[in-house]
This record gives structure tokens, C-alpha cells and sequence, in this order.
């Protein structure tokens, strides 16, 4: 498939390995419990930075002139498909994560072990998938690449932080596993559908490559 | 398919102009786009291409009027080579234009012939297994250039196509678009006289943006006719000289002294003989004395 090869470049997977295993080597933990919020809220900082491009790729190299002509279902297509493959890739790499965690802190709380693998991919999965899709957003918004990278980063970083307790429970994206949360605790939930509902949203309005033409703007007629 | 451009005019901010006022009628067969480095050549191709809306003026292909809701029909018959093209770096050429051809809607089989064959016409048939990043600046411009032909367009925009090509391939290249040319239109944007002298028989010239020229080579050659003139200097302190005077189009140095080819609505005031007029000569003629 290409758009493995065009979306994964051997540099960007050496670099999600390397940042998992360095996170499972000095992130300490005691309990099994601690390693899906760590990872949920970990990978999503790598999910924004890996997945920033996905459209930005085209523009220095002025791909966007010829994409920008292709029927826009195809360039709807191929969006999707290049979405996909970073979100499995991602998720593959937080189940790596999580049997590093596993290896190298060998965590002496342990129960429910499916359970936790579980819930811990679910909740992943859904911070992957916005924080996949909104760099993108903004940077095809923006233009910029690191504006969509930086903007995204400062909303993970708020959302991580105790800041966030403030907010509705329903946009609390990283509440699981948090000190709030008891054991069995589902309310999570909540923020997880939040985050797939606006992913599908920011992966709906990147919608095609957009047109580029720099910061010259245009007069009259649009 | 004609493509006529009405009056066609894009600004910028500060009211800088990148087109103004031009119009003209685009033909079947090949045709130029003519212009020094910031004519707006680009900015006209890319209007064509509907990658840009101009500012006003009509746009019409056909009688199919440049509109959003006509770009879907407009874009299907749309193959365009942009100035700068650097594709996945990753993929291998035949994997960059299947994908390509994958997105433009052409069946497999159907894009994998064509793929063969303009591939063997680029003479980059043993080059299609390299990796995008190992290809030279040159089969990088006909690989773009293979995917503004793979959708078989009726309408071919390329811009500066012969960039980076050694003379051979560029011959090869001139007439593979006059032969594409056959039934559709072609419009080639290049600052290399020599390349449109070669394929065309229309086009216009533009510089900073206004339209110049536009129409025949021949009526452009024989606006040049009688302003095209060679000197035979003996020293270098007097070409210096006439370069000061006059546009100076070519200088050769010969064992009995140089020959300088000069451009001047009027004789030049030393010894000269009127000489046999190029598109080139026609070109810098009409880009600075009309």
C-alpha cells in the first residue's frame, strides 16, 4: 500500500519507537492500572507531531498543484486512507508500549490484565484519533505546520493538566485513569466519545489538499 | 477545445498586479506562453489550471466558464505540470504515477499501458524501479511530466517542461507534446525561445505582468524584421560601447575580431548588415521596444 509509504516513513517509525521505549524506560510505575493513562496521554503527544503532515507533506514539494485537481472524492479517499494507516500504525505502537511497560517496569500490582490492556487501547485509540486529525486541521487552516503542531500541543498540554478537572466531565479528554476516577469508574467515557466525535469532525472539515498560494493574498473576486 | 481568456486580471494585496487585463484565445495544437522570470506565466497557468481565481475576468473553456461549480468538469479534462515538482521521495516511479493515476480515476489496467508507454517515450523505462529521492532534477520533470499526460488530458498546461533536461531529452520531450498536441491543446510555458521556435506556430508574450504579444510566430518575426542587425567590432572597447547604446541579443568572438548580434528599431551607427530574424531576436524586440 502506498500510502504506508508515503505516510510512514522509516523516520518516523524509528522515532515512535525509540520515544516509546525511552518513555516505558523513565516513566516509573507501580501498578498495572498506571500504564494506559500513561500511554493515552504520552502517545497522543507523539500522535500530533506524526500525524501533523499528513497533508502538509504536499506543499513544499508542490504535490498540492496536481492534488488539488484530482476528482475531491479521491483526494477525500486518500486523506482517509493516509488517516488510517497513521492510527493503526499508532495504535500498534501503544500495544508495543504497553508490553515495554510491561517488560521493563514489570509492575508487582497485577490484576485484570486483559481488562487494563483493554480499556487502555480503547481510551488510546480515541485520543489518537483527534489528536491525529486536529494538527491537521489547523495547519491546513493556518498554512503552517508548526502553527497546527504548536496549537494542538498546547490543548494536550492543558488537557493533561489539573486545569482540565475544571471542565465538564464530557471534555475531559485525558480523565481516564486520573485520581478522581475510582476503580471501575467508567465516566472516561465521556471525554473518549468527545474525542472520536471531534476527530471525525476535524478529519470531515480537512475534507481535500486545499490550494496554497502562499501569504500573498488576493483581491476581488473569490 | 479552445481555451479564451477575457480580460483577465489577479492582484494581490497593495494592488500588486500578476495579470493585467489580459486576454486571448488558446488553439488546438501546441501553444506558448512566452515571459522573463516574474512575467506572471506561473500565475496565468495556475488561473488556467483552476488552482487560482483571478480577480476579474472570464475564463472560458469551450464555452464551459471558469466557475467552482464547473471546476469538477473543467479539472477532468485538466492535466497540469506545475514549475516545481518533487513527488514521494519514498515510492519508486512507477509506484508515484500508478498512485497518481489511482487518483485521477483511471482503471489499473488501462493506467498501467499508458504508464508503459510514456515511460518508454520519456526514456524512463529503466529508471521506473528508483526510489523518487535517487532521481536527477531532469527525470524528476518527466516523471511530473507523465502525470499531467497519464489522464490523457484534453487540455495540457505545462510549465517550463524542458527545465534541467540535456538537449537530446528535451528534443525528445518537444515532441512527445507536439504529438500529444494532435486533437488537444498544449499550452507550454517556458523562458527557452529555442523550445517553443520548436513546437509552435501561436503565442503570447508577457512581461510584468501585460500581455504584449499575441498570435502567430511568423507576424512576431516579421515584427522584428528590419530591427535585427550584425556588427563586425574589431575592438572590445567598442562593443563595450555599443552594448551601451543597444540591446545587445548575442556576441561571438572570431579570429578577425567579435560579432555582436543587435536588437535596434533603428540602424545602429557603426558598420552593420541587417540580419536573419529569430524568435528570439522577435521576442526581445517586442518585450522592450513595443
Amino acid at each position: 500500500m502506498k500510502e504506508i509509504k508515503i505516510s510512514l516513513p522509516p523516520y518516523k517509525m524509528i522515532c515512535a519507537l525509540f520515544f516509546i521505549l525511552i518513555l516505558a524506560i523513565v516513566r516509573g510505575i507501580s501498578s498495572i492500572k498506571e500504564i494506559g493513562p500513561t500511554i493515552d496521554s504520552y502517545i497522543t503527544l507523539l500522535t500530533l507531531v506524526l500525524c501533523a503532515d499528513t497533508c502538509y507533506q504536499e506543499i513544499p514539494g508542490g504535490g498540492w498543484e496536481i492534488l488539488a485537481i484530482k476528482p475531491g472524492k479521491q483526494q477525500r479517499l486518500t486523506i482517509l486512507k493516509r488517516f488510517a494507516v497513521q492510527y493503526v500504525f499508532l495504535i500498534c505502537t501503544a500495544a508495543a508500549g504497553y508490553g515495554l511497560f510491561y517488560l521493563i517496569q514489570q509492575p508487582y500490582m497485577r490484576e485484570n490484565e486483559l481488562y487494563h490492556f483493554a480499556t487502555a487501547m480503547a481510551a488510546t485509540a480515541a485520543s489518537i484519533v483527534l489528536f491525529g486529525a486536529l494538527p491537521v486541521l489547523i495547519s491546513k487552516i493556518t498554512g503552517s505546520l508548526w502553527g497546527g503542531i504548536g496549537a494542538a500541543a498546547a490543548l494536550w498540554f492543558f488537557l493533561i493538566s489539573s486545569g482540565a478537572l475544571k471542565l465538564p466531565l464530557f471534555l475531559q479528554i485525558f480523565a481516564f485513569g486520573g485520581m478522581e476516577m475510582g476503580d471501575g469508574d467508567l465516566r472516561w467515557i465521556y471525554g473518549k466519545v468527545t474525542a472520536l466525535v471531534l476527530g471525525a469532525i476535524c478529519i470531515g472539515a480537512v475534507g481535500n489538499f486545499g490550494r496554497h498560494l502562499g501569504k500573498k493574498r488576493m483581491k476581488g473576486k473569490r | 477545445m479552445s481555451v479564451r481568456l477575457e480580460n483577465v486580471t489577479v492582484a494581490f494585496q497593495k494592488n500588486v498586479k500578476a495579470l493585467d487585463d489580459v486576454s486571448f484565445t488558446i488553439p488546438s495544437g501546441v501553444y506558448g506562453l512566452l515571459g522573463e522570470n516574474g512575467a506572471g506565466k506561473t500565475t496565468l497557468m495556475r488561473v488556467l489550471a483552476t488552482l487560482l481565481k483571478p480577480s476579474s475576468g472570464d475564463v472560458l473553456m469551450n464555452h464551459l466558464v471558469y466557475r467552482e461549480n464547473n471546476y469538477p468538469s473543467i479539472q477532468k479534462k485538466i492535466g497540469y505540470l506545475p514549475q516545481e515538482l518533487s513527488l514521494y521521495p519514498n515510492l519508486t516511479v512507477r509506484e508515484c504515477l500508478e498512485y497518481l493515476g489511482g487518483l485521477s480515476g483511471i482503471p489499473k489496467d488501462e493506467c498501467k499501458k499508458r504508464l508503459d508507454y510514456y515511460l518508454e517515450k520519456t526514456s524512463l523505462e529503466e529508471h521506473q524501479k528508483k526510489k523518487m529521492k535517487q532521481l536527477s532534477g531532469g527525470m524528476k520533470r518527466r516523471v511530473g511530466l507523465i502525470q499531467a499526460l497519464l489522464n490523457e488530458p484534453e487540455f495540457l498546461i505545462v510549465d517550463e517542461p524542458t527545465t534541467g533536461l540535456d538537449p537530446e531529452e528535451r528534443i525528445r520531450i518537444r515532441n512527445l507534446l507536439v504529438e500529444f498536441a494532435v486533437g488537444r491543446t498544449v499550452l507550454f510555458s517556458t523562458h527557452v525561445v529555442e523550445d517553443l521556435a520548436a513546437t509552435c506556430s501561436q503565442l503570447t508574450v508577457l512581461k510584468k505582468g501585460k500581455m504584449l504579444y499575441s498570435g502567430s510566430v511568423k507576424e512576431l518575426l516579421k515584427r522584428a524584421e528590419g530591427h535585427t542587425w550584425i556588427c563586425r567590432m574589431e575592438e572590445e572597447a567598442q562593443v563595450r560601447s555599443l552594448e551601451q547604446k543597444y540591446r545587445v541579443s548575442s556576441k561571438q568572438i572570431q579570429e578577425d575580431g567579435m560579432t555582436v548580434r543587435v536588437i535596434s528599431p533603428e540602424k545602429p551607427d557603426v558598420p552593420c548588415s541587417p540580419a536573419k530574424v529569430t524568435l528570439e531576436d522577435a521576442y526581445i524586440y517586442v518585450s522592450n521596444f513595443q
